[in-house]
């Protein structure tokens, strides 16, 4: 006879739902990242998220947590609000790069400068997914988008924002990551840095973030099997991942 | 490192590849990491209307949980299993 015993399978801080997000979105693998934390860490009870606006809307209907929504960009203040109303749990918001660095740039900053003690889970991939495939402020140059077909023009629009590196002349901020979604090292790499932050807000009531370059197939227009590459060709020289700010050691 | 299924000490465990085509969405990442070819796409189609990943007949998975790693849907399951 044989047995058989499942050894890996859907952590159980994610919802049955099926996600809306596209064949090969990045936004599907944080989840599942987030979701594994949450498991090992059995925090599904003491654990608030925030939901942006943009692609991931609907965080909440995919994880198995308390979740709010904010106006758009407003996330990391609301994140800080609940954090103050309730310092006992662990606090995270989830936000894409149009609405951290571009609606939020305001938020994000002031929330960093004062040193909110929670985590933020930033999605850079370079457009704006959900309103169609505009130019973001993280779209590298020559990027062809909807609102820049000929690609981006560096005179027209200025480089790309490095929110980590921006973030890192702050005094209050304890620990900045950027991170990959691409090969399975990377994947775990991610995961690794989420559980630091995770453990920053915990233990040293701090402020910390996590960018993660995330593959946008559709609008990168892009087989899901070549945006890992399209990372490492088009990103990664502008937004260099590791370590950019840590002073926890 | 052998690992081993409760109950069944001593004899060492084959790895199973399973996937979920309900939240399969036909990305093919899975099929293009895994280092022992174990997967490939389907030709029947989902109610999404996408052709799933499917394990292969004859190809044997080590259930190195790569496939796992880069699954945007957590539509991947690995199973031990032993002859008991
Ligand atoms: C106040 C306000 N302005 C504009 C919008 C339209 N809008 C919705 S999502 C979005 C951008 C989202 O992009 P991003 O944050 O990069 O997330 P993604 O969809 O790429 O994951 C915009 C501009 C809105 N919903 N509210
Ligand atoms: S548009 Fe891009 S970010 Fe949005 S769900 Fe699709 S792949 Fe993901
Ligand atoms: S666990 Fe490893 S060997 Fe098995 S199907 Fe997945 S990638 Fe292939
Ligand atoms: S990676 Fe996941 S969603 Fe993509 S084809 Fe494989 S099982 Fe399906």
């Amino acid at each position: 006879m044989t047995q058989a015993a499942m050894k890996l399978g859907r952590p159980k801080a994610l919802l049955d739902n099926r996600t809306h997000y596209c064949p090969g979105c990045g936004h599907g693998v944080v989840h599942r990242i987030l979701a594994e934390i949450i498991d090992e860490w059995d925090i599904r009870d003491s654990c608030i998220g925030m939901a942006p606006v943009g692609c991931a809307v609907l965080a909440y209907q995919y994880l198995d947590i308390d979740m709010c929504e904010a106006a758009h960009g407003r996330t990391p203040e609301v994140a800080a609000g609940v954090k103050r109303a309730r310092p006992d749990k662990l606090v995270f918001s989830y936000q894409g790069d149009g609405d951290l660095a571009a609606i939020g740039t305001n938020e994000i900053v002031h929330v960093a400068n004062r040193g909110e003690p929670i985590s933020v889970i930033f999605i850079n991939n370079a457009v704006y997914g959900m309103t169609g495939g505009q130019m973001a402020p993280t779209t590298v140059p020559g990027q062809k988008t909807t609102t820049s077909p000929k690609g981006r023009s560096i005179t027209g629009e200025g480089y790309p924002l490095r929110v980590c590196e921006l973030l890192a002349t702050l005094e209050q901020p304890a620990y900045i990551e950027r991170c990959v979604i691409g090969t399975p090292n990377k994947i775990r790499r991610t995961k690794n840095a989420i559980k630091k932050s995770f453990r920053v807000q915990r233990d040293l009531k701090a402020f910390s973030l996590v960018e993660v370059l995330s593959p946008c197939p559709t609008y990168w227009r892009v087989p899901p099997t070549k945006a890992a590459e399209y990372i490492e060709t088009y990103m990664e020289e502008i937004f260099p991942p590791g370590i950019i700010k840590d002073t926890t050691k | 490192m052998v690992l081993r299924l409760k109950g069944n000490e001593g004899k060492p465990v084959a790895y199973q590849v399973r996937i979920l085509t309900e939240y399969c969405k036909g990305c093919e990442l899975c099929v293009a990491v895994c280092p022992k070819g174990a997967l490939e796409m389907s030709d029947e189609l989902t109610d999404l209307g996408v052709r799933p990943a499917c394990p292969k007949a004859d190809a044997e998975c080590t259930g190195c949980t790569l496939c796992y790693q880069v699954c945007p849907d957590a539509a991947i399951e690995i199973w031990e299993t032993a002859e008991a």
